[in-house]
């Protein structure tokens, strides 16, 4: 699956952003040149994805 | 009476909201007031619907983002031209609380912000109104 963005607008212009098939702190910094030019400084909803280890990655593609 | 409504989100791409105003058939401008029912509200820019005498305001905030100003009044009280209060037009092609107007900036952004980096865009409207961007990298 190919890392994707989710991004809702909302009928006010609201945005909430969704990070997919990232792994951990990837996640974050794949979002945050959205979050940035759209000025928004809500709080980070964390999926579980987030506190997979990178050696658990490893391991799922042996 | 004074009406003026501030919406929500904060602009921080002025181009990105030149870009959303167009969309609807608007110009934004570099103006010191716009027009609404109160004379003379500052403003950094004004966003203008061809036929309609009410403006959006582009104001500056003490951070240095933008906020978006309107007021929706309407009432005919006379031929002159001021008396002519038509925001409920800024209200109709723009939406309540000037929804579709920062609904189709933020829009702009991520549109933006996606080519620059390369991200493929789906879009899709939702049936209640919400917008969905998929951004996939390619």
């Amino acid at each position: 699956m190919k890392p994707t963005i989710e991004i809702i607008i909302g009928t006010e212009g609201e945005v909430t952003i969704e990070a997919h098939n990232f792994k951990g702190a990837s996640c974050e910094k794949a979002t945050k040149f959205l979050e940035e030019a759209l000025g928004m400084s809500g709080k980070k909803n964390r999926k579980p994805e987030f506190f997979q280890q990178e050696t658990a990655k490893q391991s799922q593609r042996t | 009476v004074s009406h003026l409504t501030q919406s929500p989100i904060q602009i921080k791409d002025i181009e990105a909201l030149r870009v959303a105003a167009a969309s609807f058939g608007a110009t934004m401008e570099a103006a010191k007031t716009f027009a609404s029912y109160e004379r003379n509200q500052a403003c950094e820019y004004a966003i203008k619907l061809p036929g309609v005498r009410y403006q959006v305001g582009v104001r500056k905030d003490a951070s240095g983002h933008y906020t978006l100003h309107h007021d929706p009044f309407s009432a005919d009280w006379g031929p002159r031209a001021e008396d002519k209060h038509d925001g409920g037009k800024l209200v109709e092609k723009f939406g309540s609380g000037l929804g579709k107007l920062s609904q189709a900036y933020s829009r702009a952004v991520v549109m933006k912000q996606a080519s620059q980096k390369g991200w493929m865009v789906q879009t899709k409207t939702l049936p209640d109104g919400r917008i969905r961007m998929q951004l996939i990298n390619t």
